[in-house]
């Protein structure tokens, strides 16, 4: 997996209530159904992404974060 | 017709059929709440005196924004805040609230209790709740009052839960005209944690405080930012009320 994969293992473990699921997260691990997040932390989780990555996410962009993977995919357009 | 358009024909509409239940869902509610369940606001006129009182310094409409420890926590401040007659005279001061669907949604009753106590019901789906709060936006745009509970569902530990609550009543806020809003904090003598109900002859303590948030950050950072100013608010309302017991 890439870098940018394990640091947003990393920046989603503080709020993942599944921490079992997240040691075997894939691109298609979903932050609310197997991580068992809070969809309030959500918002935490994007605001850490931004700050970890120096980039920007908009509201639409964020909304569309369902999984690891498309937080990877926007990452990586955005860095 | 435009999306505009129809929120606000949804929302006059179940305005409209509110205000002509009222007459007969109101008393049967407070008849309820006083005479079945006991239940008895202390200091009453003092509470109805001060929200009078916030509602003339505020025509344009607020936010309400209480601790939450039952399901009925809206039920028994709207009782607490103003007579019937005044809300019949001026029905845009009884607050709008939103509850949480999955509470209501098994019966057809509370679902109608819902519609016409003034409720939109935010449903779990992630779009469908983001949907509720632009109604709660556009209400609280129009001069209307909004009842919404920052901590975001009943606190479990009895305390305001000042590590997991919503952020999207700080969007909420944030988007409103108004720089103040209704901090209320809401106890019954006998509350430990929460529960659906106040035990039977329940007896309630209710402070009101008006508050002045801003912030200089925006999206969402300033829903956060203005969401945990709220919970501070509510917190230190809350430690007051204990120092006092």
């Amino acid at each position: 997996m890439s870098e940018v994969f394990d640091k947003v293992k990393s920046i989603v473990s503080p709020y993942c209530k599944n921490q079992e699921a997240l040691a075997a997260a894939t691109d298609s691990t979903s932050f609310l159904d197997d991580l068992a997040v809070n969809s309030a932390r959500l918002v935490d989780i994007v605001i850490d992404f931004e700050d970890e990555f120096d980039i920007e996410v908009s509201d639409e962009e964020a909304d569309a974060i369902r999984t690891i993977g498309d937080a990877v995919k926007i990452i990586n357009e955005k860095s | 017709m435009n999306i505009f358009n129809r929120k606000r024909l949804k929302l006059s509409s179940q305005k409209t059929i509110s205000l002509l239940f009222f007459p007969v869902l109101y008393p049967t509610l407070v008849c309820w709440l006083r005479w079945v369940r006991k239940y008895r606001i202390k200091d009453l006129k003092s509470v109805r005196k001060q929200f009078k009182q916030i509602k003339q310094n505020h025509p344009g409409g607020l936010l309400v924004c209480p601790n939450h420890l039952t399901y009925i926590d809206s039920i028994i401040l709207i009782w607490a805040f103003a007579t019937p007659w005044s809300y019949f005279s001026n029905y845009r001061t009884m607050c709008w609230n939103l509850p949480k669907a999955s509470n209501v949604q098994e019966s057809w009753l509370y679902r109608s209790i819902c519609y016409l106590g003034k409720c939109l019901l935010i449903p779990d789906d992630l779009q469908q709740a983001q949907a509720t709060m632009e109604d709660a936006s556009y209400l609280l745009n129009t001069g209307q009052y909004v009842m919404v509970f920052p901590e975001g569902t009943r606190s479990h530990t009895g305390r305001i839960n000042t590590e997991n609550y919503v952020y999207g009543v700080g969007k909420l806020h944030a988007d409103s005209p108004q720089s103040e809003l209704l901090c209320v904090y809401l106890r019954g003598d006998k509350q430990q944690k929460a529960s659906k109900m106040p035990k039977k002859s329940e007896q309630f303590s209710i402070q009101l405080k008006l508050v002045s948030i801003s912030t200089e950050l925006s999206g969402r950072r300033a829903m956060r930012d203005v969401a945990t100013q709220m919970i501070d608010h509510l917190s230190r309302m809350e430690t007051a009320y204990m120092d006092s017991q």
